[in-house]
């Protein structure tokens, strides 16, 4: 992602979308990189979630190519450790939501771990990790990278060809409603 | 008698199976009844509330109307029990995610019911004196890194247990089963989760510096309570040694494996290597020479 040149595509709209949608006060963070500290994941991406939320404050769409909004796993610690109470991991997976409305998803395989779950849940009512396995295979292009665990699962009995279906998957269904909240689009 | 309602959730019947059979054993031994959610359905886990959280919402709050009238949910899995802590405190609120629920057929009750991980259930058991006379084969000597990974813990206003950053429960439960607890950095750090299959050496190296910190600590062994942990944890140890600089390979099984050791649950429910039993007899063996 290029950081440069970030302050050129500034869009107040952005910063109010991403408010709403992630429910954070933008403006109660005061950049202390607190979340940076802590982030396990920082180091591999990107920007780090201190700069998220600067250009998030900015309302910048240079946020929006990034990796970390894609690649956060949600661990807690940012918020957790955050004095002012903000949660930067929400900020990440509202920017991730509209980063995919506008075609700019800078990790494919983020996006297709998270579709793919849910289309494999809507499915079969649980999880069918063979399906998604291959899924992710197929959007990494790692195919044999995940084989050394993938084949003692398999044999072990761990990763069943055939999903397990619930029984009333029919009512099931009916609970996957989008948008239900305010500000979600 | 406390009665449980049990939620295994998918990895339970799948990959961590032997997380599920170790379960079951253990809250047999101590007297905690457990009966299966009926048709219970996948929670959403760390993925569904990314793509949308009310829908999240309504898909694990379909699990919480099914076990109402049971009793209280255990969710052995990390991963489960915080989504569906999480989906109770947005049910609570009158909102569009308990319409959807009503019009599918399942009515959401506010206060209905209550969330607990397997470690909080097992730990409120310790606290109740549910432990006494039952540790038939104590774990002497043998040092245990406690893992709790993020969710178990974290964020502290869901997951409502414990210290968010030096957790502690699992701990007293592996002493209580005669074990002695090491004190190590990373036991509330990330393992790196489902982006396992998203940014292989990314979660490579933060599980390098899971075990390194374990080895740093002493322990013998580490014991989790997450089948994601578990499964990222154990994984691939002779390649962490080749090119993540893996210092010392170091077996990790579920609490419940362990400490169903320890309260004499059948060899066959819990599914541990022999090589686990052989760890644990030679502690043994060891601090009788220092006793």
């Amino acid at each position: 992602m290029a950081v440069s040149g970030q302050l050129k595509s500034i869009d107040m709209d952005l910063k109010k979308e991403i408010e709403e949608r992630s429910g954070q006060k933008l403006s109660m963070c005061y950049l202390c990189g607190k979340c940076t500290a802590g982030c396990p994941v920082a180091p591999y991406q990107d920007i780090p979630p201190h700069v998220v939320m600067r250009l998030a404050q900015l309302g910048s769409r240079a946020l929006l190519q990034s990796k970390m909004i894609w690649n956060c796993v949600s661990c807690g610690t940012c918020y957790t450790r955050c004095p002012n109470g903000v949660d930067p991991a929400k900020v990440c997976e509202a920017a991730a939501h509209i980063s995919k409305r506008t075609g700019q998803i800078a990790s494919k395989p983020a996006s297709v771990l998270r579709e793919g779950f849910v289309e494999s849940i809507k499915q079969n009512g649980r999880i069918h990790e063979l399906n998604l396995g291959v899924k992710m295979v197929m959007s990494t292009g790692d195919y044999l990278g995940n084989l050394d665990i993938g084949i003692p699962m398999f044999l072990k009995g761990k990763m069943p060809v055939s999903a397990h279906k619930i029984k009333d998957l029919d009512k099931f269904q009916k609970l996957f409603k989008y948008n239900l909240k305010k500000g979600d689009k | 008698m406390t009665k449980y309602a049990y939620y295994p959730g998918c990895s339970l019947e799948t990959g961590a199976k032997e997380y599920d059979t170790s379960v079951r054993g253990v809250f047999g031994k101590l007297d905690l009844g457990l009966t299966e959610i009926p048709d219970w359905s996948c929670c959403g886990s760390s993925q569904a509330h990314k793509v949308d959280r009310g829908m999240a919402t309504a898909i694990a709050g379909r699990n919480l109307v099914l076990a109402s009238d049971i009793g209280d949910i255990v969710a052995p899995c990390a991963s489960c029990s915080l989504t569906l802590k999480e989906a109770i405190i947005e049910l609570e609120h009158e909102g569009p995610e308990r319409a959807v629920l009503k019009d599918a057929g399942y009515e959401y009750l506010p206060g209905s019911v209550n969330v607990v991980s397997a470690v909080e259930a097992v730990y409120r058991a310790l606290r109740d004196g549910q432990f006494e006379g039952k540790i038939k084969n104590p774990l002497e000597g043998l040092k245990i890194a406690s893992y709790y990974g993020c969710l178990l813990v974290r964020p502290p206003e869901v997951a409502k247990f414990d210290d968010p950053e030096n957790p502690t429960s699992m701990d007293k439960i592996m002493e209580a089963a005669g074990a002695t607890p090491v004190n190590w950095s990373h036991k509330a750090e990330c393992c790196g989760n489902a982006y396992i299959m998203v940014d292989k050496n990314m979660t490579l190296s933060l599980v390098t510096k899971i075990i390194n910190a374990a080895d740093r600590g002493g322990a013998d062994i580490i014991v989790t309570a997450c089948p994601l942990c578990q499964a990222n944890v154990e994984a691939r140890h002779s390649l962490l040694q080749q090119k993540f600089g893996l210092k010392r390979s170091i077996p990790v099984v579920y609490f419940t494996q362990l400490l169903g050791a320890a309260l004499g649950v059948d060899k066959g429910k819990l599914a541990m290597d022999e090589s686990v039993y052989k760890l644990i007899e030679k502690a043994r063996q060891a601090e009788k020479v220092v006793g």
